[in-house]
């Protein structure tokens, strides 16, 4: 029989961002999202893929698994559909019967799909725990955090019915101690003008955040009175006129094109300066929000720190608002903050709660690892596998292969970086990076356009040396995870007035911007930024060492290695592909550096 | 004379369907309303005939699903 405190697989499935996570006494030894392994991005299958390599990585034997948590309670939130449906009347029927049959065919048998799943890869399924959905995120928070104690915020579109939780954590202990309840909701404000704003749901959300800084808040104030009504306690409440979320159509009901100046635009198109003054507008809206549920937080909790989670926790604009203008002296955001993070969660919560093991802080840093917790290849596996693969290549040392690397960086070319374990979350922090020299202004353009082929508007993030962010950034806290804005020093933010009306100009003018690194800059002259240390990004710490050294500029681009539509890659065959469908001027994976002749020489070869 | 054997799937089945119904039954207990627990069940029934008795399914069924 499996001892308490014995591993613990978190999973997280069915609406987006299925992931599988291990917990063995207390410490995340592996966690990755399904989207990996499959290649569909947000992937919302069960994990069985996650949960196989998950399972083989912590080298769990069959009979070993302690206990398996499950993100989320799915009777809850059919009851939380089913009522809301009949509320809605018959508007929402089409939408009901698609509802109930992903219901009734798949999602409420979960727990019956993962003991069949578990014995099909040899494992005895313990009794799987159902962990509430805003419990698992507040546990993702503060369990991995460096805090012992600290309030707990969470913010997504909707779980049971929680959409928005306030919490506290101190040891062990994890208490949630308020909530706002469906369909009163930040997440789904943010959708529902994602959506109206040309955007995917759960996937344009991060395009909004970066089209706001060519806005105006033109209209935050028919949005605070119609779409969102704050109140003074720090709640909110929707206007429920305006929003239709049964119905299986647009959030937006068509009645706001009065308030917005035209209907919605079609998804995909170019946003204009509507879309971008819509942007920041949500955006201010967004972060007072934030503000007061953080303040209401703190008067019950006094505390000085806070943990962020859920959806909403990625918005690293609102993260600076609350840090510069919150109650609180430092956050910590999970970087696995949408549901992929709730499979950690709740088998942290289960290790801690449920079995009533301690939890340990070690005093040196967070319990995320650099987020580094997925599939890792050594130098051996990948130089047979290139070799196998008739992959010409050049293998040094670490020193050399960053000397290298360093070169090309500094002569404009733009480099794939695949090294040791694969990021959890959406962000890559120097695993599974594309970098580029952030004193180059064509290379923004280049990575957006040719590279990543995406929105122009798209602004790249810099990674900085840890010990000299505070020379570039105006950052007071950490930001290891990308989860923060900040303002470049030497930066001149572009005037609004010369603001662009169109998605190619605003291209032009992110290229532009007048700084120190105008790849990485803003037009608002911020930045999102990480901040490298030794500890959690030894590796990619080494190379930007090498890179200050050379050029005495101590930061580099860093942005995911995937291209537009791709979830990131995992492997180095993933990783190879990319480059070549990219046009990357070299890719290193591992020790062994492939040049832009090879890649060529590959995509002629039809090599992808 | 042998009794019939139940496979591990089909015991796997049946012990989620009991744990499905109990929950169901704790709902009820739980919240005091009736409707839902009911009304989750039934659907749930006729998902499964819809899936696999199509001829005994009234058209209603098929509308519905």
């Amino acid at each position: 029989m499996p001892a308490a405190g014995g591993p613990v697989l978190g999973v997280s499935a069915d609406y987006h961002d299925a992931a599988a996570a291990l917990v063995v006494d207390g410490r995340i030894v592996a966690a990755a999202e399904e989207e990996r392994f499959s290649r569909r991005k947000h992937d919302p299958a069960l994990p069985l893929q996650a949960m196989r390599w998950c399972l083989e990585a912590a080298g769990v034997a069959p009979g070993d698994l302690a206990a398996v948590a499950y993100h989320g309670k799915p009777l809850t939130t059919y009851e939380r559909v089913l009522r809301s449906h009949a509320l809605a009347g018959p508007r929402s029927l089409p939408n009901l019967t698609r509802a109930i049959r992903s219901w009734t065919g798949r999602k409420l048998w979960v727990g019956y799909r993962l003991e069949r799943a578990l014995r099909d890869l040899g494992h005895r399924c313990p009794s799987v725990t159902f962990v509430e959905h805003h419990l698992g995120h507040a546990a993702s928070a503060f369990y991995p955090s460096p805090y012992d104690a600290a309030t707990i915020l969470t913010f997504d579109g909707v779980g049971e019915w929680a959409t928005t939780s306030i919490g506290r954590g101190e040891g062990a202990a994890l208490d949630l101690l308020a909530e706002l309840a469906y369909p009163d909701s930040l997440g789904l404000l943010y959708s529902a003008m994602t959506a109206f704003c040309g955007f995917e749901v759960n996937d344009g959300e991060a395009k909004l955040m970066g089209l706001a800084p060519y806005g105006s808040p033109t209209y935050r104030e028919v949005i605070g009175r119609e779409l969102i009504h704050l109140r003074p306690d720090g709640g909110f409440e929707l206007g429920r006129r305006w929003f239709d979320f049964e119905s299986g159509g647009p959030m937006l009901r068509p009645g706001v094109a009065a308030l917005f100046d035209g209907p919605a635009l079609a998804t995909g198109a170019d946003p204009t300066t509507r879309e971008a003054d819509l942007a920041r507008s949500i955006q201010d809206v967004l972060e007072e929000a934030v503000l007061g549920v953080a303040l209401a937080a703190h008067r019950r909790t006094g505390d000085r720190r806070a943990v962020l989670a859920g959806g909403v926790a990625l918005n690293c604009v609102a993260n600076r608002a609350l840090l510069d203008r919150g109650p609180f002296d430092e956050l910590w955001v999970q970087p696995a903050s949408s549901d992929a993070g709730g499979a950690l969660g709740s088998a942290l919560w289960h290790h801690h709660v449920v079995a009533g093991q301690p939890r340990v802080l070690d005093g040196c840093g967070d319990g995320m690892r650099g987020a580094a917790l997925g599939p890792a290849f050594d130098r051996e596996e990948v130089r047979a596998w290139l070799t196998d693969g008739g992959v010409h290549f050049q293998e040094g040392s670490v020193e050399e292969v960053d000397a290298a690397t360093v070169a090309d960086l500094e002569a404009g070319r733009i480099v794939g970086w695949f090294q040791g374990a694969m990021e959890l979350g959406p962000r890559a922090l120097g695993n599974r990076s594309i970098l580029a020299d952030p004193r180059n202004p064509d290379a923004v353009r280049r990575i957006n356009a040719a590279i990543k082929r995406r929105e122009g508007f798209r602004p790249l993030a810099p990674a900085v040396l840890a010990e000299q962010a505070k020379e570039l950034f105006d950052l007071d806290q950490e930001s290891p995870y990308m989860l923060f804005t900040a303002p470049v020093l030497g930066a001149e933010p572009v005037e609004r007035g010369t603001l662009a009306s169109d998605r190619s100009s605003m291209a032009e003018l992110l290229g532009s911007v007048v700084s120190p690194l105008p790849a990485c800059t803003h037009v608002d002259g911020s930045a999102r930024v990480q901040t490298v240390d030794p500890d959690r990004f030894g590796r990619f710490h080494a190379l930007l060492r090498a890179f200050a050294e050379r050029t005495g500029c101590p930061a580099l681009v860093n942005t995911s290695f995937n291209r537009a539509g791709e979830p990131i890659v995992r492997t180095p065959a993933d990783a190879l592909r990319c480059a070549i469908d990219a046009g990357l001027d070299a890719v290193v994976i591992g020790s062994a550096r492939i040049d832009r002749s090879e890649l060529d020489r590959l995509a002629a070869a039809g090599r992808r | 004379m042998s009794g019939r054997r139940y496979s591990p799937a089909m015991a796997l089945v049946a012990r989620h369907a009991a744990r499905f119904l109990a929950d169901q039954v704790r709902y009820w207990f739980r919240t005091g309303s009736w409707w839902i627990p009911v009304g989750i069940v039934v659907l749930a029934i006729a998902s499964v005939l819809a899936a696999t008795a199509q001829v005994v399914v009234p058209h209603t069924v098929y509308v519905l699903f």
